[in-house]
């Protein structure tokens, strides 16, 4: 979530600048997409509600740039408050819903056979999702923002509200599940 | 070393291996932690935004979003410079601001006249409620299964009755963003009813049109919400629904504490109820009850080949009853 080196220029320069300047937004775009889609895919069960919500954070991070204001904290944790807000609605529609076929793009056309590799990393990208669905709430919003979101304890500090030694015990506690739960999978599947 | 000193020296551990994607010899590892580490690590590293469909095509969508003119720019920076918008621009606030006035001071007023103009505009124009007719502003948001993203923003007129009842906008603009561009309008092909009684002034907040056929109203004031689905099924069998029931209750955290069956004018209703605190163990995000009681409640039911489904917060079987036998066919 920072910039890749020295001279390039920050995100609050970018934001500036994409009010106006769509490369500007587009560079901002390059930057965040991966750490905001993983934040919310390790906060959503299934791939389509992550796509779903990530072109929402997006879309309204275009809108409202002018909302933006650099002294109150990074670009990637505005996009992350945005990312939480969208999350919070989303969870509320959705604890109703979760019977319904939802998930209606992953069948699309264009996925055919997996080369070996990639099937293997993609049912290992299942089983530590699945790992992860099983934590609750607070450890799913950590564990999204230190490994998917990239951010550290401090950003995590500012954005949850909770102190830093507080993140760290919930980080551990929260590993040691993940860990335990997927050497049960993978026993299982021995 | 207490916990909280054992967890600070696991963080940094973490912090520099995520750093570099190397342990750091320079520090003291203990096997307990390897796997935590790794673990770590490997949780970074996982590629989860290769996974997305649309980080192409929403970057483009964006593009287009923004060329067509939903502008990020402040609106302050934006200058009328031709008269006649300037003039239009300010007629429409000038009547924005009356209808305003006129909705709090004498809303009987301002119906009677949404209906006079509807009446003129050979528009049917029947006016839900007080409420309703002061929610100026509802959303859908669509969700195409091909071209996804499609957001489509509906503004209803202040007197949209009928814009909520049919889903016919009163005037509205497409944000669309997504590769089926090319066809804006989502036909509403159900046909919906909608709720004559709304119990405490609740109101219609916004709808959902979604590319199954189904349709999602969503009614609500401060806590109390709640929300009517209506899907086909005439493909499905008869018995999906009582399924779906099964399902949430066996996937569900929390059971479904019970299940009743009712026999309202020949329809069969299904009625469950969640207690409130197992409603918050299950939904950890929801909001306590008003009053304590249980406070979670569904209802379901079919007719004609549809699924209805009734549920909220703080709804009891007595205020389900009301709302059900209040649903009017919405005359389109």
């Amino acid at each position: 979530m920072q910039p890749t080196c020295a001279r390039d220029p920050s995100d609050e320069d970018l934001a500036g600048r994409a009010r106006f300047d769509h490369t500007a937004f587009t560079e901002l775009y390059e930057r965040h997409f991966a750490g905001v889609y993983a934040y919310l895919r390790y906060r959503v069960d299934d791939r389509a509600s992550a796509d779903d919500l990530v072109a929402t954070v997006f879309t309204q991070a275009l809108d409202h740039l002018d909302a933006f204001a650099p002294d109150r904290g990074p670009f990637g944790a505005w996009l992350l408050g945005i990312a939480r807000n969208q999350l919070r609605d989303h969870r509320r529609r959705r604890a109703r819903w979760r019977w319904l076929p939802l998930d209606w793009i992953s069948d699309r056309p264009g996925h055919g056979p997996a080369p070996d590799a990639a099937l293997e990393l993609e049912q290992r990208r299942e089983a530590v999702l699945a790992a992860v669905s099983g934590l609750n709430e607070r450890e799913r919003d950590i564990i999204g923002l230190k490994f998917g979101a990239g951010s550290s304890n401090r950003e995590i500090a500012a954005i949850t509200g909770l102190s830093e030694s507080n993140i760290g015990v919930i980080v551990h506690r929260a590993l040691g599940r993940l860990r335990k739960e997927l050497n049960r999978e993978e026993g299982r599947h021995v | 070393m207490s916990d909280r000193g054992r967890c600070a020296d696991f963080m940094m551990r973490l912090d520099a291996l995520l750093a570099t994607g190397q342990a750091d010899p320079a520090l003291p590892t203990g096997d307990a932690d390897q796997a935590r580490l790794a673990l770590g690590l490997e949780l970074r590293q996982l590629d989860l935004a290769g996974e997305s469909l649309v980080r192409e095509g929403l970057l483009r969508a964006l593009g287009e979003r923004r060329a067509r003119g939903v502008s990020a720019a402040p609106a302050r920076k934006f200058k009328v410079r031709a008269r006649l918008p300037r003039l239009a621009a300010a007629a429409a606030l000038t009547i924005a601001i009356a209808i305003g006035v006129l909705a709090i001071a004498s809303p009987r007023t301002l119906a009677a006249i949404a209906e006079t103009v509807g009446g003129l505009l050979g528009k049917r124009v029947v006016t839900h409620s007080q409420e309703e007719a002061l929610d100026a502003v509802n959303a859908f948001r669509v969700r195409y299964d091909e071209g996804l993203y499609w957001e489509l923003r509906t503004t209803y007129g202040a007197t949209g009755g009928d814009v909520t009842k049919g889903m016919k906008p009163y005037s509205r603009h497409y944000a669309g963003i997504g590769p089926l561009a090319h066809d804006a309008r989502i036909p509403v092909l159900l046909p919906t009813v909608w709720p004559e009684h709304l119990p405490e002034a609740l109101r219609f907040q916004q709808g959902w049109l979604n590319p199954d056929g189904s349709v999602w109203m969503e009614f609500c004031v401060g806590r109390l919400e709640f929300m009517l689905s209506q899907t086909p099924v005439k493909d499905k069998p008869d018995s999906e629904w009582t399924l779906a029931l099964d399902y949430r209750d066996t996937t569900g955290t929390a059971p479904i504490e019970s299940i009743e069956y009712h026999d309202w004018d020949g329809v069969r209703v299904a009625w469950h109820q969640l207690r409130d605190d197992l409603r918050r163990q299950k939904y950890r995000w929801a909001l306590p009850s008003v009053d304590g009681e249980p406070s979670y409640g569904a209802l379901h039911w079919e007719k004609d080949g549809i699924r209805y489904v009734l549920d909220g917060q703080n709804m009891t079987l007595a205020r389900a009853e009301e709302i059900w036998r209040s649903l009017e066919p919405v005359k389109r």
